[in-house]
């Protein structure tokens, strides 16, 4: 799906991302994992085209022709063509003015779809993103951050995208509602064989749902392995710290066995 | 210390380009208003100098053409006052043939000194006003500054001016009601000048202090156990500063452009009158010399206020120009 | 008081408006000398009304009855406004720097100014930087605030609450504002200076796996409500209340499965 091959991006003098190596299958999940300053932003930008290359390509199968991509240095494009992005802030994400339903339907601005079509496609939405269809009608600030969040999942998912990319979309949300928007998020990635660029933090995230983990540090990529190496054999000392700080915090801890079934919060919350 | 400098100086050079460019804008510009002025100018230039005897002989008239270049082209006549002017000649006023300088400058002195105290006098009461009403925000006293400030801001200057005549030089006769001689003589000028001054400055100054008294770091300092009192004099007040210096420096620039009206009713010899003056008369030469003054102390009054302010937040803006 | 009472902190039946909005309702928690006592719940909850009522914070919220008994002191929740600050034994780590400290003065102005306001006598300048160094941070030479970054702010935050040699310190969020590495470190070591010190610590968050992990006990608060305090062991293992339930099994993330399905 999503190929790139010795990345580097520069800002005046200094070297903001330096050699980063990646390749995402279709269906696949892979986290960008980084301390604040590593580079993700970064690397989200310049996959965007918002920040030129200096070396190395970006291949993509995106298009709906299926046929492969490149972007090369000195190429002007204006983003990936068929991916959806979700962001951190919800409540910077979506128009305070502007309901709901609304907010969603604007995923499809650049289908043409007659109105029934479109809202069915609302419909479908909001039922992935377990929603449920009363709060079409209500504006953002009478939402929590977690029903915010899904509005924005939504609004992504409209369009049918083959790829979606998250920059950090649980950090603003508490601990139970990150739990559940992730495995809503799991499930409509198995649902519909999306590939996911998982930016984020959090390593417990990432070994819950991830297929690969790209470890950026100060703009380097530091590694880059499938999850279940990386748990079990990080090939960096970077890498092992994080996973240590993680263990001590309390995010990598398992369920010996889970006692009852996992209540979920109820619809919308 | 040298950082600062460095800052400072930094300032002062984006300044002083700009201030070149505004004082060119601006003589142009006063330049072309009295160029497109209707009447003969010859005439009036002798009108004015040998004041109203009748007509001015032709032969007159065909002299002072001579003199001020009147029928040469707009640029030449331009450059006709711009060079002398350039070098230190600011020219003669038409009226009185003295040199400008030496007109302007006692008056701007008057000015100089009406304006400083009667800002002074106007920030005491505003910060005081201020700091009233915002200790029990909602209270009695808040509402009085407020409506005080209020109805200030609706009084005019004259009419005040003249209210304080009436009482306390023509009834009370504590206060000379005219004249520019002595301190008393300064008091009601000041002021009534210093009320517009607390009008306009109450409301700003309590909104700034209202504003810095919500930040949010000031709970954590009384958690460690500040005092009020330390917490208003050395943290809140620093906050409200900031704002509040930019709209002083609004209002100094407005008093120094010569409240015009506070010094024709108390008889001052300052700025203000004598711009009526210049251009009740057409004194263009007066006149070219007070508008660039004008501009001049704007400019430098913007100046002195973003060096304050650079000194007061240590946050430096990134972009300074050529700074790296 | 004729019963010596070996609670460090104890509240009891706190209840707060908000004009006249419930925002608490019959609050009662304890905590011990030395011990770590976490109140855990979503955003929402009350936390932070909860943390501004013991500490005579007022506004916005009110509270309309209860007691608090801090280091034998009976304190009259609703009569007594009063802050409660250093020179009574209370620390307070706010979630992020913005809230903690004056962008307007140097660091080592404001420091002067909490020691002295402490009420601790002078510090020597081997403290200040034995204190500076166990949480990784420098000297402040003439720095302002914005010259360090978030991550040390932070860190400086914790040094300011511990400055006062606190008999409770309250920890806001502690883990939110910071990168997981730093965050890591710096509760690990405010955690061992506490140990050391026999400081008591109150942690606010919502992440339950974390405080899991740190407190002695923990109280699980929903709506206003304490739902559930007591051991973290015991709880864990069976929460009672239905939201306490919710959070202990939420703790976790998923358990990947073997094999993700591809379509």
């Amino acid at each position: 799906m999503l190929t790139v091959k010795s990345l580097c991006v520069d800002a005046q003098d200094t070297r903001l991302l330096d050699d980063i190596n990646f390749s995402l299958g279709a269906g696949e999940c892979l986290c960008i994992i980084g301390e604040s300053g590593s580079g993700k932003t970064t690397l989200l930008k310049s996959l965007q085209g918002m920040m030129p290359m200096a070396e190395g390509s970006i291949h993509h199968g995106l298009s709906d022709d299926g046929v492969e991509h490149i972007y090369q240095p000195g190429q002007h494009y204006l983003g990936l063509p068929g991916v959806s992005w979700v962001m951190q802030n919800p409540t910077a994400a979506l128009n305070p003015h502007q309901r709901v339903g609304d907010a969603i339907l604007e995923g499809l601005y650049s289908a043409r779809l007659s109105k029934s079509e479109q809202q069915t496609r609302l419909r479908s939405a909001l039922q992935e993103v377990e929603l449920s269809e009363e709060l079409i009608m209500r504006k953002p600030p009478q939402l929590s951050l977690g029903q915010a969040q899904r509005v924005c999942l939504a609004r992504a998912l409209i369009s049918r995208p083959k790829m979606i990319i998250f920059d950090e979309p649980l950090s603003a949300l508490d601990a139970v509602v990150q739990k559940q928007i992730a495995r809503v998020i799991d499930e409509i990635r198995k649902a519909h064989g999306l590939s996911y660029l998982f930016v984020t933090h959090d390593l417990g995230f990432a070994r819950a749902y991830a297929d690969q983990i790209l470890l950026l540090r100060n703009g380097k990529m530091e590694t880059c392995q499938r999850t279940d190496d990386f748990f079990g054999n990080p090939a960096s000392i970077y890498g092992a710290e994080l996973i240590d700080a993680a263990t001590i915090l309390g995010a990598l801890e398992q369920p010996a066995e889970l006692s009852e079934e996992i209540p979920r919060l109820e619809a919308g919350q | 210390m040298t950082q600062s400098f460095r800052r400072i100086s930094l300032i002062l050079l984006n300044r002083l380009a700009s201030l070149l460019a505004v004082m060119f804008g601006v003589s142009f510009l006063t330049f072309l208003l009295y160029y497109f002025s209707p009447g003969d100018k010859a005439l009036a230039i002798g009108q004015a100098r040998y004041g109203g005897e009748g007509d001015i002989q032709p032969e007159i008239a065909a002299m002072i053409r001579e003199e001020f270049g009147l029928d040469k082209p707009l640029f030449s006549q331009f450059l006709h006052w711009l060079g002398p002017f350039l070098q230190g000649d600011f020219g003669k006023s038409f009226v009185s043939q003295e040199e400008v300088w030496v007109i302007f400058v006692p008056n701007v002195l008057e000015t100089l000194s009406l304006a400083l105290t009667a800002l002074i006098i106007g920030l005491c009461l505003a910060f005081v006003l201020a700091t009233l009403s915002v200790w029990k925000p909602g209270s009695l006293i808040d509402r009085f500054a407020v409506a005080f400030a209020s109805i200030g801001a609706a009084m005019p200057s004259f009419w005040l001016g003249l209210l304080l005549i009436l009482f306390f030089s023509a009834t009370l006769k504590w206060l000379p009601a005219y004249g520019s001689e002595g301190l008393e003589h300064l008091i009601l000028p000041a002021t009534t000048l210093g009320l517009w001054v607390t009008t306009s400055q109450t409301r700003l100054f309590r909104s700034f202090l209202l504003e810095a008294k919500a930040a949010p770091h000031l709970e954590a300092l009384r958690l460690r156990g500040v005092s009020e009192s330390e917490l208003f004099w050395k943290h809140i007040l620093r906050h409200a500063m900031i704002p509040a210096v930019t709209m002083i420096g609004v209002d100094l620039a407005g008093l120094l452009e010569g409240a015009v009206i506070v010094e024709v009713i108390f008889s001052r010899n300052g700025i203000g009158a004598l711009f009526v003056h210049s251009v009740l008369s057409r004194d263009y030469p007066l006149i070219m010399f007070l508008v660039l003054f004008s501009a001049f102390s704007y400019v430098l009054i913007n100046t002195l206020v973003e060096i304050v302010q650079d000194w007061l937040v240590p946050i430096k803006r990134v972009n300074r120009g050529a700074v790296s | 008081m004729s019963k010596t009472n070996s609670s460090l902190l104890s509240v009891r039946d706190l209840s707060a408006n908000i004009g006249r909005q419930i925002v608490l309702s019959d609050i009662s928690l304890d905590a011990q000398h030395g011990e770590c006592v976490a109140i855990v719940g979503g955003s929402g909850a009350g936390k932070s009304c909860l943390l501004r009522c013991i500490m005579g914070l007022y506004r916005p919220a009110k509270p309309t009855s209860g007691q608090m008994i801090f280091a034998d002191q009976m304190i009259e929740l609703v009569k007594d406004r009063s802050v409660r600050s250093a020179d009574l034994g209370f620390a307070f780590v706010p979630q992020n720097p913005q809230a903690g400290l004056d962008p307007l003065k140097r660091l080592a102005v404001q420091w002067k100014q909490a020691v002295r306001c402490a009420n601790r006598g002078e510090m020597s300048k081997e403290e200040q930087s034995e204190l500076l160094g166990s949480l990784g941070l420098p000297d402040f030479g003439s720095c302002y605030p914005h010259e360090w970054s978030q991550g040390m702010q932070q860190r400086l935050l914790i040094a300011f609450a511990l400055l006062a040699r606190p008999k409770l310190l309250i920890l806001d969020e502690p883990t939110s504002a910071l990168d997981p590495l730093i965050a890591a470190q710096t509760i690990t070591r405010v955690m061992a200076h506490a140990k050391e010190h026999d400081i008591a610590t109150l942690i606010v968050t919502h992440d339950l796996a974390l405080a899991a992990r740190f407190a002695n006990r923990l109280a699980i608060l929903s709506a206003g409500k304490i739902e559930e305090f007591g051991s973290t062991a015991k709880l864990m293992e069976a929460p009672g209340s239905d939201y306490g339930k919710l959070l202990v099994s939420n703790r976790y993330w998923a358990h990947q499965s073997q094999s993700p399905e591809r379509v």
